[in-house]
C-alpha cells in the first residue's frame, strides 16, 4: 500500500482546520460573543463540546475565532514576505555583484539575532496592534525567501535559453518577468507556505508573551490564561484544544510546503 | 586562526550597532511618554514634566540621544531602571549568566540528542527506527515551546508530581551543598528539554541526511572495500566528514536558541535577560529594553564567533587555503 503524500495530508489537515475557521460557526450552537451565564467554567457537555470559561463563553468558539487570527495573520504576512521577499531575491540573485553582497549582509544581519527578541521589543514601543505585529513579522521573514529565490536565480540564470533570449535582444525585465520568475515560481510557493507557518508561530508567542493585539482572540492567549497549576491539572479542555488546533495548523503547512517543494522545486 | 578571528570579530561589530540603533530608532518613535508613565502623580504639572525632560536630555536629536547613550554604554553606565530604580548594569548582568547557561546547557543537550537520534536513523536507514525518529522530530519541530511547556509541566509537575513546575531551585535556607546541586538540577530538567527539543529535531534531522549522503561518498566506499570494519568504516571515514558542516548547522542554532530561551524563561519563571526582555517590552522600561537587545545582541555575536573558530579549527581548508 503506499502511502497517502506529505502534500495530502497536509492539504487535508490546512483544508479542515479553514474550513472549520470559516464555516464553523454555521454549524455551531454557541458564538464567541455570546455569553452563557447559565454555564461558567463548565467540563465539555452536550451543549458546549469544549466545555465553558470562567465567564461563560463557549470554547470551541473561543478556539474557532482564535484560528481565524492566526489563520489571517499567517496569510496576509506571508503575501507581503513573498512579495518582498521575491523581489528582493530577484534583484539580488539577477543584478548580483555589490547590490547582491549588499542585500544579503542585510539578510544576514536579520538571520544572525534572535527575531523573537526584536519583535518583542518592536511590538511593545510601535504599540500591539496587529498591524505592526504584522510590519514587524515581515521585517523580520523576508530574509529567508530572499535567500531562496536568490539561490535559484543564480542557477537559472546560467542556463542556455536566458542567453537564447538575450541574444534575441529581449530587456532585463522581459528576461527577469518572462524567463527567470516562471522558474522560481515554484520555490516562491514553497516558501509562501513556509513563511505562513513560521508567521503563525510568531504571532502565537507575541500573544502567548502578552504582546499582541488585545483586541483580537488568539490561540497564544488561550494557552496564555491556562498558565496555572488549577488549570493544567484538572480542566484540559481550556489549553489543549487551542494547542492541538495550533499544531495542526502548522504541522499541516510543513506537510504542504514539504510536499510541494519536492513536486515543484526538486523537479527542475 | 587569529586572522579568522580579527576579521570575524570586525564583522560581528556592526551587527551589535545595527541592533541597538534600531531598538533605540523604535524606542524614539514609540507613541506615549515613559516619563509620564512613571512620574510620581504629583509632579505632572506641565512645567515640572519639561524641566524633567531636559534634565535627562529628552528634548535633543535622536541621534544625539543615541550617541550619549553609546558614550555611557562604553563607559559601563547603561543607566536606571524606570520601574525598580536599580541601575540597569545590575539587573542585566545576573540575567545574562542565567540565560547563557541555560542556552549553553540547551546547545549541548540538543547536539548530543540531535547527532545522535540523526546517526541512529541513517544507520537504520528506511528501516522502521527511521521512520519513528522522523516522524518524532517533524512534530516535535512544529510543536511551539509554551505548548510543549505546559505539556510537559501538566504531566511530569501537577499530574505525577515529579518535578518542580518553575524557579531554578526549591526555598530551603539551608540546606547542603549536594542536595542544593540535586535541586537546582531538578529545577533545569523541563526548561532544558524544552529548550533543546527543537534544535534537537532540526539537527537530528539534518544529520540523518547529511550521514546518508556521506555514506554514498566514494571514499567512504573504498574504506569499504579496502575491508575495513564497519565500525572503523563509520568512525574514521563517514562520521568526521559528515560533522563539519553540522557544527554550521549548530551556529545557525543559535538564535533559535536564545529566541527559545525568552518563551522558556517566562513559562518557568528564570530570572535571564529573556524573562528581562519581556518584562521591560511589557512595561516600556527603555533603559532595561535597550541594554537587554544589546546583551542578546553581544551574546549572539559571541556564539557566532565561537562557531566560526570552531569551523576554522576543523577544517583545515579555512586556515590553509589552497
Amino acid at each position: 500500500m503506499r502511502l497517502p503524500s506529505k502534500l495530502l495530508v497536509g492539504l487535508v489537515v490546512v483544508g479542515l482546520l479553514v474550513a472549520f475557521a470559516t464555516i464553523g460557526d454555521a454549524l455551531m450552537p454557541w458564538d464567541a460573543s455570546v455569553r452563557n451565564p447559565a454555564a461558567r467554567d463548565t467540563a465539555p457537555s452536550v451543549e458546549h463540546w469544549l466545555g465553558t470559561d470562567r465567564l461563560g463563553f463557549d470554547v470551541l468558539a473561543l478556539v474557532l475565532r482564535a484560528l481565524r487570527t492566526s489563520i489571517a495573520v499567517g496569510l496576509v504576512t506571508s503575501a507581503l514576505v513573498t512579495v518582498i521577499g521575491a523581489s528582493v531575491g530577484l534583484l539580488a540573485g539577477y543584478v548580483g555583484g555589490r547590490v547582491d553582497a549588499l542585500i544579503m549582509r542585510i539578510a544576514d544581519l536579520v538571520l544572525a539575532f534572535p527575531g523573537l527578541v526584536l519583535a518583542l521589543a518592536a511590538v511593545a514601543l510601535l504599540g500591539p496592534s496587529m498591524r505592526n505585529v504584522v510590519i514587524v513579522m515581515t521585517l523580520l521573514l523576508w530574509p529567508m525567501t530572499a535567500r531562496l529565490i536568490r539561490s535559484r536565480v543564480l542557477s537559472v540564470r546560467t542556463w542556455p535559453f536566458v542567453d537564447a533570449a538575450r541574444a534575441l535582444g529581449a530587456g532585463s525585465w522581459r528576461i527577469v518577468l518572462r524567463h527567470v520568475f516562471p522558474q522560481v515560481a515554484g520555490t516562491a510557493v514553497t516558501a509562501a507556505t513556509l513563511t505562513t507557518a513560521a508567521a503563525i508561530l510568531i504571532e502565537a508567542n507575541l500573544s502567548f508573551l502578552g504582546l499582541s493585539d488585545p483586541t483580537l482572540p488568539s490561540l497564544g492567549k488561550l494557552l496564555a490564561s491556562a498558565q496555572s497549576q488549577r488549570i493544567l491539572a484538572t480542566r484540559w479542555w481550556l489549553w489543549i484544544p487551542p494547542g492541538v488546533a495550533l499544531v495542526s495548523l502548522i504541522l499541516g503547512l510543513y506537510l504542504v510546503g514539504e510536499g510541494l517543494r519536492d513536486r515543484l522545486v526538486r523537479r527542475l | 586562526m587569529l586572522r579568522v578571528l580579527i576579521r570575524r570579530g570586525l564583522q560581528a561589530l556592526p551587527v551589535a550597532l545595527g541592533i541597538t540603533f534600531l531598538t533605540f530608532l523604535l524606542a524614539y518613535v514609540s507613541p506615549g511618554d515613559p516619563l509620564l508613565a512613571y512620574a510620581p502623580i504629583d509632579a505632572r504639572s506641565d512645567a515640572d514634566l519639561a524641566r524633567a525632560r531636559s534634565e535627562r536630555g529628552l528634548d535633543d536629536p535622536w541621534f544625539v540621544q543615541y550617541g550619549r547613550w553609546l558614550q555611557r554604554v562604553l563607559q559601563g553606565d547603561l543607566g536606571v531602571s524606570l520601574v525598580t530604580q536599580r541601575p540597569v548594569v545590575a539587573e542585566v548582568a545576573g540575567a545574562i549568566r542565567v540565560t547563557v547557561g541555560l542556552s549553553l546547557a540547551a546547545l549541548l543537550l540538543s547536539t548530543v540528542l540531535g547527532i545522535g537520534l540523526g546517526m541512529v536513523a541513517a544507520l537504520n536507514r528506511d528501516g522502521w527506527l527511521d521512520h519513528a525518529i522522523a516522524v518524532a522530530t517533524f512534530t516535535t519541530i512544529g510543536v511551539p515551546g509554551f505548548f510543549l511547556a505546559l505539556l510537559l509541566v501538566s504531566v511530569f509537575s501537577v499530574q505525577l508530581g515529579w518535578l518542580p513546575t518553575s524557579g531554578t531551585r526549591s526555598a530551603v535556607p539551608d540546606a547542603g551543598g549536594l542536595w542544593m546541586l540535586l535541586d537546582q538540577a531538578r529545577h533545569a530538567i523541563l526548561p532544558l528539554l524544552v529548550l533543546a527539543s527543537d534544535s534537537a529535531a532540526s539537527l537530528a534531522r539534518y544529520t540523518r541526511d547529511h550521514v546518508v549522503e556521506v555514506m554514498e561518498e566514494a571514499y567512504v566506499r573504498t574504506a569499504s572495500a579496502k575491508g575495513l570494519s564497519y565500525q572503523a568504516r563509520n568512525w574514521r571515514h563517514a562520521f568526521p566528514n559528515a560533522l563539519l558542516p553540522i557544527v554550521t548547522v549548530l551556529g545557525l542554532r543559535v538564535p533559535n536558541v536564545l529566541a527559545g530561551s525568552v518563551i522558556v524563561e517566562t513559562v518557568f519563571n528564570w530570572p535571564g535577560i529573556g524573562r528581562l526582555v519581556v518584562s521591560s517590552a511589557i512595561d516600556k522600561d527603555i533603559p532595561v529594553l535597550l541594554a537587554v537587545t544589546l546583551a542578546f545582541a553581544i551574546v549572539t555575536m559571541l556564539a557566532n564567533l565561537i562557531t566560526d573558530l570552531t569551523y576554522a579549527a576543523i577544517d583545515p581548508r579555512v586556515t590553509h587555503p589552497s
